[in-house]
């Protein structure tokens, strides 16, 4: 019985901190790349092209990818990663109108995503 | 992550719910809240297997939650009698005394049918032999016969055979089973005589059976 208690409660933990250390690192991460990238939304809305925006979101992606895919379902991350790299290609380029097309897309996946793993009633059901 | 948490507590409940709903009829071996972790942690493992696009982790988690449910009830049911009654139920008498209960019968959508082949697995073709018959909490029927059909006890008859214990296999498929020797006080000794006194060799024999009393069943490999 004791033994069974134990386990229980030993498993109640991991899974707390599966829980709320997952949503918080999620989070974090997710927050870091939606800064980034509407700074270089209102970058591109004074007709500017920052390329040393794209560069952080680029290097923010890839200190950030292995833990969404840890936490986030893989499709819709693969999704983000395609169009962060479409970023990057198209400031090599220099298409602005693409560019700021993906730029808006990429922005609203993020806040989508962030919406996605809060704990709320809509999420649930 | 908390949503999968969140959805499988959800689902939990709701599927513990409907299987009590069902009946224990539905239930057969397994109590209710073991029936359910068993259907849902086979349905997360085959997501987990067939969705690779699912995080592995959501689906640990998710199959460590069934288990404290698990963990949970069981304890709950062992500590307070209303919680057990709530999710195992209490076992009903559908024959009392004789008397068949059928608004009991009828409440547990068991039908005569459905008794009567479970008296049968029992032993039983006639229900006026019956006194009691019990749905227990796991679907299945205990029954007690009525005094003039049960068997006579060897106590009743004042023949109580010798007690040699239990039988147990000491060489199968031409291997010894030590661990069982102490049951039998057998010896490896003791086998080599048997062996020998049958004029066999061990790697013939499929099966020799033993109790305290000596060698029991002796069934020789077919060549």
């Amino acid at each position: 019985m004791r033994k069974r208690i134990t386990i229980g409660m030993v498993i109640l933990i991991l899974l707390l901190t599966h829980t709320i250390m997952g949503s918080f690192i999620t989070n974090r991460k997710l927050s870091n790349l939606s800064i980034i990238a509407n700074s270089a939304y209102e970058a591109m809305s004074n007709d500017h092209l920052p390329y040393q925006e794209f560069k952080k979101l680029k290097e923010e992606w890839q200190d950030s990818r292995k833990i969404l895919y840890i936490f986030l379902n893989h499709k819709t991350v693969v999704e983000l990663e395609d169009n962060i790299e479409s970023i990057e290609k198209l400031s090599d380029t220099g298409k602005s109108e693409s560019l700021y097309t993906v730029l808006i897309r990429t922005i609203n996946q993020v806040n989508d995503l962030k919406k996605s793993i809060g704990i709320t009633i809509e999420n649930i059901l | 992550m908390g949503i999968t948490l969140i959805r499988v507590t959800i689902m939990y409940l709701l599927v513990t719910i409907s299987i009590r709903i069902m009946g224990r009829r539905q239930v057969g071996e397994l109590q209710t809240t073991e029936l359910v972790t068993a259907l849902l942690l086979s349905e997360i493992i085959s997501m987990a297997i067939e969705n690779n696009e699912m995080p592995l982790l959501d689906s640990i988690a998710a199959a460590l939650l069934l288990v404290l449910f698990e963990i949970l009830s069981s304890v709950a049911c062992m500590k307070s009698e209303r919680i057990k009654k709530l999710l195992h139920g209490n076992p009903i008498k559908v024959i009392d005394n004789g008397t068949l209960k059928q608004d009991d019968m009828k409440k547990l959508r068991l039908t005569l049918d459905d008794l009567l082949e479970a008296l049968r697995e029992k032993n039983c073709f006639d229900l006026n032999e019956v006194q009691y018959a019990i749905l227990e909490t796991s679907g299945k029927i205990s029954l007690q016969l009525k005094p003039e059909f049960r068997n006579p006890t060897n106590s009743q008859m004042n023949s109580i055979p010798d007690d040699y214990g239990i039988v147990c296999p000491i060489i199968c498929d031409g291997k010894r089973q030590a661990e069982n020797y102490p049951s039998c006080n057998m010896n490896d000794k003791k086998i080599d005589k048997i062996l020998k006194q049958s004029n066999i060799s061990q790697e013939n024999v499929l099966l020799l059976t033993a109790d305290k009393n000596g060698p029991v069943t002796l069934i020789i490999k077919e060549k």
